[in-house]
């Protein structure tokens, strides 16, 4: 059985570097958005993704990212087929890891922290700039976890944001965040949880500063609804690199409200 | 309004059989997929399809200019009307066209009634009722029969957008001052005081506010016989020619077997209006995300709908629809891949 604290204090003498979001185009963003052909702040929580992925990507307009799903599956293989529907639909890779009863047992916690690494290089070898991060028969309480919140910090380290989906995700990057408190700017939420769930996930949402988005009362895991959260990825980048400013468009700016003043007309 | 009745008794409920055999189709794990079913379901029995093909949406954006304006309501001028209108078409750099391109939308954008002359912007649909509404609180917004003209208007669209093979629409609309209109429409179907239904709209200041929540009230006093049964004549004289326009759409929609995906706060005062005009309409409605507009749950309860998106958005423009449409097509890819393996 795998002791929180102790996981924490495991990955804490690690020793990772996160690197640190640029807030100078953190601002830029900003500052674009606000001018944007709309009233100020009107796409909320687009707007909020966009800022957020400019200062990790280090790039005031982040365009079109290569994304990518890893699913990580405990006992056996799974077909996925939903999670890989949706992955195909948005041109985005699935990798999988697969860690058996049999291999768990042979697992110290220092193989499993090396197996999550390898797979966090090899998503970031793929090229992927953002992933989806899927579980499916994965124990909390196991090493199998250790595996999955070892990519997570891994994959953060090498500069990648990661969507999460359900509780036990959510789970591996609270812990993860737990010993590095930088890592939360990285992670993006998708689903809402099931009503059984509902309150919990409302505690873990509140310990990441984050909230889900979909509420389609998916309960499956494996990725599925981290999946559709890269479809918002998508469609926040639309808004980023689609839209004009009023300047660009000729459309007159606010003239009341917060808009008025923010909104310069460039 | 013949015609316009002769259709509302054209709308049939949606094929409940096929919907049943479609949630079958998910297989014993289909709780497991929570809504995406009901979507897939909803959509297929729509167009009578228990292998529906992934959705082909048309965006159907109506721009329009009201009267209530000059009450000083909105953090814009009048004149961003025709800015965006323009933006939608020539720039086409506005939230709509980016979440058209999202879920692969085609846009049709149309001038209801914009108070300005519109004909030199290419491939805007031109069918002013009127350059803008009257101000509805020393008169009806419009007469019967503008109210019934632009309703048919947007029953056209649907009607030669099906043909093009489109199977969903995402209504969206463009008017400054709109949202004062659809503020008291919804008060008036749902039964809400004027502080109750009145928002920030495009983002206003308190002192714009408390101006818009009085005129609200004045509305809500000046109307208050107006049942909430009859939305026709709610629309007719609180609301607009881009509203009436999306009523249309959502009727010709639902009498051609499509779907239509309703937006934020303006729209869903559309959907309330088609609902009393015909109930069986809402078998062909799915809302979409929840409007940071502090009364669009109270519209949405009044229907019946659930919100499945929350992304604190308040633009209008069929953004919140365009998300919905993404993950119904999301939704319908999954089904399809579900089927193949069974298969």
């Amino acid at each position: 059985m795998i002791n929180q604290e102790k996981l924490v204090t495991y990955l804490q003498a690690k020793q990772i570097q996160i690197p640190k979001p640029s807030k100078k185009a953190e601002r830029a963003c900003r500052e674009r958005v606000d001018n944007l052909t709309k009233p100020i702040y009107s796409l909320a929580q687009l707007e909020v993704i966009a800022v957020r992925l400019a200062g990790l990507l280090h790039t005031p307009k982040p365009n079109h990212l290569s994304m990518g799903g890893v699913l990580f599956m405990g006992e056996k293989e799974v077909p996925a087929l939903a999670t890989k529907a949706v992955l195909q639909a948005l041109q985005a890779t699935y990798q999988t890891c697969l860690i058996t009863k049999e291999q768990e047992e042979e697992l110290s916690w220092e193989d499993a922290y090396e197996l999550g690494k390898a797979e966090a290089i090899k998503a970031k070898k793929a090229g992927l700039q953002i992933v989806a991060l899927g579980a499916n028969r994965i124990d909390r309480e196991s090493k199998a976890f250790i595996v999955m919140t070892a990519f997570v910090l891994e994959l953060v380290a090498l500069g990648l944001p990661v969507v999460f989906d359900t509780l036990l995700t959510g789970q591996a990057v609270e812990i993860a965040t737990r010993a590095y408190p930088d890592l939360k700017a990285y992670a993006f939420a998708s689903i809402g949880e099931t009503a059984k769930q509902k309150k919990a996930q409302a505690e873990q949402m509140k310990t990441l500063g984050l909230m889900p988005y979909l509420f389609y009362d998916i309960d499956r895991g494996q990725g599925l609804g981290a999946a559709l959260g890269l479809s918002l990825i998508d469609a926040s980048l639309h808004m980023l690199n689609d839209m004009k400013t009023f300047g660009e468009a000729s459309v007159t700016v606010a003239e009341d409200g917060p808009g008025n003043g923010r909104q310069d007309g460039r | 309004m013949q015609a316009l009745n002769r259709l509302c008794q054209q709308i049939k409920p949606r094929d409940h059989k096929i919907e049943e055999e479609i949630k079958t189709a998910w297989g014993a794990e289909k709780t497991s997929y929570g809504k995406l079913v009901d979507m897939v379901a909803q959509y297929g029995s729509c167009l009578g399809a228990v292998n529906p093909p992934v959705p082909k949406p048309c965006m159907v954006i109506a721009s329009a200019d009201h009267g209530i304006v000059k009450m000083g309501v909105s953090a814009y001028p009048q004149s961003t009307t025709i800015g965006m209108t323009t933006n939608y078409l020539i720039p086409k750099g506005a939230g709509a066209n980016a979440l058209a391109n999202y879920c692969g939308a085609s846009m049709v954008v149309v001038d209801m009634g914009i108070n300005a002359d519109m004909s030199q912007v290419p491939g805007l649909r031109h069918c002013k009722i009127r350059k803008g509404t009257r101000n509805f609180l020393r008169e009806p917004a419009m007469t019967e029969e503008e109210a019934e003209k632009a309703i048919m208007v947007g029953v056209t669209i649907a009607q030669e957008e099906v043909k093009k093979g489109h199977t969903v629409f995402l209504v969206g609309e463009m008017g400054i001052a709109n949202t004062t209109a659809a503020a008291v429409m919804t008060a008036l179907f749902s039964g809400l005081s004027a502080k109750e239904a009145t928002g920030r709209g495009s983002n206003i200041s308190d002192e714009r506010l408390k101006v818009k929540t009085q005129v609200v009230a004045q509305a809500l006093e000046k109307y208050k016989d107006i049942g909430s049964e009859d939305g026709f004549h709610i629309l007719q004289c609180v609301g607009g020619y881009e509203f009436a326009c999306l009523v249309g759409v959502i009727l010709g929609a639902a009498a051609q077997g499509a779907m239509t995906i309703i937006d934020g706060f303006n729209t869903t005062a559309c959907a309330l209006v088609a609902h009393t005009m015909a109930p069986a309409c809402m078998d062909y409605v799915m809302a979409s995300h929840l409007s940071a507009e502090k009364a669009h749950i109270d519209a949405l309860k009044t229907l019946g709908l659930t919100a499945y998106v929350d992304l604190k958005l308040c633009l209008g423009e069929a953004s919140g629809g365009a998300i919905q449409a993404g993950m119904l097509e999301m939704a319908v890819r999954i089904y399809q891949a579900l089927q193949k393996k069974e298969g």
